[in-house]
C-alpha cells in the first residue's frame, strides 16, 4: 500500500481505509438483505425488486457500488504500482481505471434501474 | 537467533503471509465483482424477468452453493484482515499483530461456519 509521505499517496490511503470501513456495513448489509434474509425461497427478479422498493435498501445497494468499485480498483492500482513506477505507465493505468471504475458504476446503476423502474436507465 | 528475534521473526511472517493473501484475496474479489455484474446485467441484456430468472436459478443450484461458501471464504478473510490492517494503521496492539491475526481468523472461521450451517439444506438438494 502507498504510504501516505509518497507523492499523491496521501488522499488515496486515506480513502482506501475509510472505504475499507464503509465496505465492512455494506457487504454484511447486502449478503443479509439480498442472500441471507429470505434463504430457502426461489431467488427471482419479483423477489429482488419487492426488496428494492425499500429506499435503504437501494441506498445500500447503490452506495456498495460506488464503495467497492472505488475501494477495489483503487487496490488494484496500489498492488500494480508497487511493482510499476514508470511515470506515464502509472498515469496511463490511473486513467484507465478511473474510466473503467465510471463504466462499472454506470453499469451496475442501469442493473438496479431495471430492478426499480422495470427497465435499464441507460443503456439498451 | 535469540528469544525476541525469534519473536520478531514469528511476528513477521505471519505478517508477511498475510499481506500476501490479503492482496491475492483483494485481486479475487474484484474478479467476482465482474462475474456478479455480469451475472446481473443478464436482467438489461437479454433483458427481462424471464432471462434473470433463467441465469439465477443455474446460480442457485448446488454446485454454486458450495462455490459461494468459497468466496465468503475469501471475503471474510480479506475482511477481517482488513480490520487488522486499520487497528495496525491507528497504532493499536501492534505488538501483538499475530495474536490479532488469529484472533481476526477465529471470527472469520465462526462467520463461515454459520454460514454454511444456514446454507446446508440448499445444498444438499
Amino acid at each position: 500500500m502507498r504510504a501516505p509521505g509518497k507523492p499523491g499517496g496521501g488522499w488515496s490511503w486515506v480513502l482506501q481505509r475509510l472505504s475499507a470501513v464503509l465496505l465492512l456495513g455494506l457487504v454484511l448489509a447486502h449478503l443479509w438483505i439480498e442472500h441471507f434474509m429470505h434463504l430457502g425461497r426461489r431467488f427471482t427478479y419479483h423477489g429482488v425488486q419487492a426488496r428494492l422498493v425499500h429506499g435503504i435498501y437501494d441506498a445500500i445497494d447503490y452506495a456498495l457500488l460506488v464503495v467497492v468499485v472505488y475501494h477495489g480498483l483503487n487496490g488494484v492500482f496500489q498492488v500494480v504500482t508497487e511493482r510499476v513506477h514508470n511515470p506515464p505507465a502509472v498515469r496511463f493505468l490511473g486513467i484507465g481505471l478511473v474510466v473503467v471504475g465510471i463504466a462499472t458504476v454506470v453499469l451496475g446503476a442501469d442493473i438496479l434501474s431495471a430492478f426499480l423502474a422495470g427497465r435499464p436507465w441507460f443503456l439498451l | 537467533m535469540g528469544q525476541k528475534n525469534y519473536r520478531v521473526a514469528k511476528i513477521y511472517r505471519t505478517g508477511t503471509w498475510a499481506w500476501l493473501l490479503h492482496r491475492v484475496s483483494g485481486l479475487l474479489i474484484v474478479a467476482y465483482l465482474y462475474f456478479h455484474l455480469i451475472v446481473l446485467s443478464s436482467v438489461v441484456w437479454p433483458g427481462g424477468p424471464r432471462a434473470f430468472n433463467r441465469v439465477v436459478a443455474g446460480l442457485t443450484s448446488p454446485p454454486f452453493i458450495v462455490a459461494d461458501w468459497a468466496l465468503f471464504t475469501i471475503i471474510f478473510f480479506h475482511a477481517l484482515n482488513g480490520v487488522r490492517l486499520l487497528l495496525i494503521d491507528a497504532g493499536w496492539l501492534v505488538g501483538a499483530q499475530r495474536t490479532v491475526f488469529w484472533v481476526a481468523m477465529a471470527v472469520g472461521a465462526a462467520l463461515l461456519g454459520a454460514s454454511v450451517t444456514a446454507m446446508l439444506p440448499l445444498a444438499m438438494r
